[in-house]
């Protein structure tokens, strides 16, 4: 039991780690924009990272 | 060195995607927009990811709003690097911090006023365009923060005159790409291939927005990422 504690908190205080397997990671999903004005684009880059230990194929359409 | 077409990431590899609203699409502002893409991918953990934006979309002559700003849209060229953004506090109780939020695709130098600008004052932001003349015009916009619990943020648009003017439509879609150089500093240029269009989503109060206005571009540079 205490070994078990042991390699939890272990991992627990691991900052950062390999998830099994293809692991996609968008950390901002939503952004607002505020006011604009009728005339232009508004644009947004989101940024997309494989934090799995396995290849990541993506896909992305509009909803 | 131009973006590589990628849609497969290696454990650590990163991209980016772009969504872009074209507010012409918006018939009669005011209008609250939302907007959404899917990411899928094949991670068994979830293989569909959403990303969303918002914003209104308000008249030119917006007399409902904390502030009023200008022009419509900044447009850059060889001839015309420097632009600015005016903008007038017009309520009277509250004082405005302009402060640019959001990563920024394009080599710009971007100055904001260094202190609150009172009620019924104007400030500007000034806007420098240092990058090279990219292959096909440039179209974006630029999202500040102003410190008013009433218009919390607003975003300006802005262009980019290309070589060989607007981008042709691609002949069919094609998906995002992985940026060349995530760790480096160098700005690239969007090709023709770059863009994927497709239908799009939108949840308007009251008036339909085109289904064509959104669409998915590649990854440019990946200097200031992931955000803090």
């Amino acid at each position: 039991m205490k070994k078990l504690l042991i390699v939890i908190a272990l991992v627990c205080m691991t900052p950062t780690f390999v998830l099994a397997g293809a692991r996609i990671l968008v950390p901002e999903r939503n952004w607002n924009f505020g006011l604009a004005h009728k005339g232009g684009p508004l644009s947004h880059p989101y940024w997309i990272k494989n934090i799995g230990d396995d290849t990541l194929r993506i896909n992305v359409r509009p909803g | 060195m131009a973006p590589v077409q990628k849609d497969v990431l290696a454990p650590g590899d990163s991209t980016v995607v772009e969504l872009v609203f074209n507010t012409n699409s918006v018939v009669k502002p005011p209008l609250v927009i939302r907007k959404h893409a899917n990411i899928t991918s094949n991670d068994s953990t979830q293989a569909v990811v959403a990303i969303n934006f918002e914003g209104k979309v308000v008249p030119d002559t917006d007399t409902v709003s904390t502030m009023a700003f200008g022009p419509k849209i900044l447009q850059f060229g060889p001839d015309d690097r420097k632009q600015e953004i005016t903008f007038e506090n017009v309520k009277d109780s509250v004082s405005l911090s302009v402060k640019l939020v959001g990563y920024v695709m394009d080599d710009l130098a971007i100055k904001v006023p260094n202190k609150p600008i009172q009620p019924g004052k104007k400030g500007k932001i000034e806007i420098e365009w240092k990058g090279d003349l990219p292959e096909y015009d440039v179209g974006r916009s630029l999202t500040f923060k102003t410190g008013s619990s009433e218009s919390p943020q607003f975003s300006a648009a802005y262009s980019i005159k290309g070589a060989k003017g607007p981008r042709p439509a691609p002949s069919k879609p094609i998906k995002p790409q992985q940026a060349a150089n995530p760790q480096g500093t160098s700005r690239q240029a969007p090709t023709s291939k770059d863009v994927v269009k497709g239908a799009a989503t939108s949840q308007p109060q009251g008036i339909p927005v085109k289904a064509d206005s959104v669409k998915v571009e590649n990854p440019l540079d990946q200097k200031q990422w992931p955000p803090k």
